[in-house]
């Protein structure tokens, strides 16, 4: 049942990503022969707006903002999460656990 | 516009919509996975809190089957979503599953009974909380429910503000005249009360 949800999810993730690479092809491969990787390289620079640019620039920067967020997010969880796990012990012996990593992400045997 | 211009278009087009499939099928994803354990660990630590002030034991068995299910929640966050819910729905062995949890709950729910009235209050909340977390978890989590759920929401909501926006125009032009309606509508109603009745 987990197999076949996650193969699901699998396809659906990978399957748009196929697509679009498959469009991206079929859009280059219109223009085989009159013109070269090159030029196409050349022309999308020469086109590229400031505010093109800016839009692009915005986006990458929020992605890699959030992400590197993230980042901190774990490594405070690894620092604190494992002293909250401590005093919890201390206070209750046989604690039970959700079997995350240290970090809280999901631990490598049960990932699928 | 050239072949040239278009192909860039096309280009451009496909960079960004692979990026945002990119964010909402893997970053997006993680995000909600993320803050569905936050949710759950803040009603795991409120539960910890009403033992560890000694309102309940910690070997309880309403405290014991409540963490161990939010843990369990905690645990498998990655696996919950709208897919793995439709399929286990679906599945032969659903009912044996259903009956089993129905059974404990049934259990827990008994066992909490026996608790004070407020921590029983406090208990069920935090076990209803934690079922609104997981029906969040399954809406919000796949993309393509994301997809296609949001602009259905949207359009309804507008729909309904759009309603009320008519109403609050509409209401005051109503009770202005009032009196003239009820002259012309009284008998109206009264026609359409006589054909209702002999319908």
């Amino acid at each position: 049942m987990t197999l076949i949800s996650a193969g699901f999810n699998m396809l659906v993730r990978w399957g748009g990503v196929v697509l679009m690479t498959y469009f991206g092809y079929r859009s280059v491969t219109v223009l085989a022969g009159e013109t070269t990787t090159a030029d196409i390289g050349i022309k999308i620079l020469s086109d590229l707006k400031v505010s093109e640019a800016a839009a692009w620039i915005f986006g990458a920067g929020g992605m890699t903002y959030g992400a590197r967020q993230r980042s901190f997010r774990l490594k405070a969880n690894q620092v604190l999460g494992s002293r909250v796990s401590e005093l919890e012990t201390d206070i209750d012996r046989r604690r039970s656990s959700s079997k995350l990593t240290t970090r809280g992400l999901t631990n490598p045997s049960d990932a699928l | 516009m050239t072949t040239h211009d278009t192909l860039v278009t096309a280009l451009s087009t496909l960079v960004s919509l692979t990026g945002i499939w990119v964010l909402l099928c893997w970053f997006y994803r993680d995000y909600r996975v993320d803050l569905f354990r936050h949710h759950l660990f803040s009603l795991r630590a409120e539960l910890f809190d009403h033992a560890r002030r000694g309102e309940l034991p910690f070997d309880h068995p309403a405290y014991v089957a409540l963490r161990t299910t939010l843990n369990g929640f905690l645990r498998y966050a990655e696996r919950i979503g709208f897919v793995s819910i439709f399929l286990a729905g679906r599945a032969a062995n659903a009912s044996v599953v259903e009956s089993a949890a129905d059974g404990e709950w049934a259990k827990w729910e008994l066992t909490v009974n026996t608790l004070e009235p407020e921590l029983r209050a406090e208990l069920l909340a935090i076990r209803a909380r934690m079922h609104f977390e997981v029906f969040k978890q399954i809406l919000l989590s796949s993309p393509l429910l994301l997809l296609t759920l949001i602009p259905i929401v949207l359009a309804a909501l507008v729909q309904l503000a759009g309603q009320r926006l008519v109403w609050k125009v509409v209401n005051p032009l109503y009770k202005a005249c009032e009196s003239t309606f009820e002259r012309v509508s009284g008998p109206l109603d009264a026609v359409a009360f006589k054909i209702g009745t002999t319908a």
